[in-house]
């Protein structure tokens, strides 16, 4: 009787680890990911090379995202027959920042901020299947920290309330 | 003694990053990669090759090819950029007064090479040259016939989505 309780326990966890994600709620139907660039809203001066820094940072998080077979680029084929994640938005907010004054100030001065948008679709019924703020900052780092690491930061986000939603 | 040696050691990094091979003999050589080629982290030195039909982004580690007919766009920016290395140097030298070297902005192009893979999709690669380099670079996509967008105000921003 011990053994076979034993043996029941046994398999019991098992079974829990084997679907842990079904478990969780999540439907983790989309192993293909298409990161598309993001808009940016009349009056943000969003500067051209921030732009695609972000998208690559994005390209960058869900490659090394489990549950995510292949990151797509905007005007690539999606495959034929599989769901796909389409990540895109709108960046509604960009403070320059100063590595300067977060380096001698400190106390938050300086800091530089993205915030964008982030719209989720399924590619093909064009569902919106997430749409959240999400935003990146760089108050501190090394020397200041570099600028350019709030984009960074922002794919950070999107790749950490995309897997919560989706993975 | 130990006035003489901070001394030394401020002008040391004050001179660093002015003394790029591109005052001597201008090359696509030493640039700062921001973003874009695989497997090469942010700030990392890379230099920039003219192939027969292809740059070539090539560090210690890594060659990476984007041939002159994939590329769609290319904006040259106007930005600054501050030496962390140095200033740090700087900072350790003189006993943190050197720190005050962030403040000094080195002018550089910013290159955004937009371009599409072989399965069209969109990609883009960011580089930062020294001035004299980023007028080498225009040269050298202008005699490809590639359209080099330069902004005329510094700092320049796009908006556009490219």
């Amino acid at each position: 009787m011990k053994s076979f309780l034993f043996i029941l326990v046994i398999a019991a966890t098992v079974l829990a680890l084997a679907i842990p994600v079904n478990a969780a709620g999540k439907e983790n139907k989309y192993e293909y990911v298409q990161v598309n660039r993001f808009d940016v809203e009349q009056g943000v001066d969003f500067p051209a090379d921030y732009q695609l820094g972000m998208v690559e940072n994005l390209v960058k998080q869900f490659g090394k995202m489990k549950g995510v077979k292949q990151v797509l680029r905007e005007g690539e084929t999606v495959p034929e027959g599989k769901p796909v994640l389409v990540i895109t938005g709108t960046v509604t907010k960009f403070k320059k920042g100063s590595q300067a004054a977060r380096y001698i100030v400190g106390f938050g001065a300086g800091s530089t901020v993205v915030a964008a948008q982030l719209k989720c679709l399924d590619s093909a019924t064009k569902e919106v299947l997430l749409d959240r703020k999400v935003d990146g900052k760089v108050v501190m780092g090394v020397m200041g920290g570099k600028s350019e690491g709030a984009t960074n930061g922002l794919a950070k986000e999107v790749a950490k309330v995309t897997k919560e939603k989706f993975f | 003694m130990r006035v003489l040696v901070m001394v030394a050691a401020l002008a040391a990094c004050l001179g660093a990053g002015n003394g790029s091979a591109a005052e001597n003999e201008p090359n696509l050589r030493r640039l700062f990669h921001l973003v874009g080629v695989p497997d090469v982290p942010r700030d990392a030195r890379i230099d920039l090759e003219e192939g027969a039909d292809a740059l070539i982004f090539r560090t210690k580690k890594v060659s990476y090819q984007v041939p002159f007919v994939r590329l769609r766009r290319v904006l040259l920016l106007r930005a600054n950029r501050r030496y962390e290395g140095a200033t740090y140097a700087a900072a350790v030298a003189t006993f943190g007064v050197g720190g005050l070297l962030i403040l000094k902005k080195h002018p550089v192009d910013t290159a955004v090479l937009d371009y599409v893979n072989e399965r069209n999709g969109k990609m883009g690669i960011v580089v930062q040259m020294e001035r004299a380099q980023g007028e080498l670079f225009s040269d050298l996509l202008k005699r490809k016939g590639i359209p080099v967008n330069e902004p005329e105000a510094a700092d320049a921003t796009d908006r556009s989505k490219p």
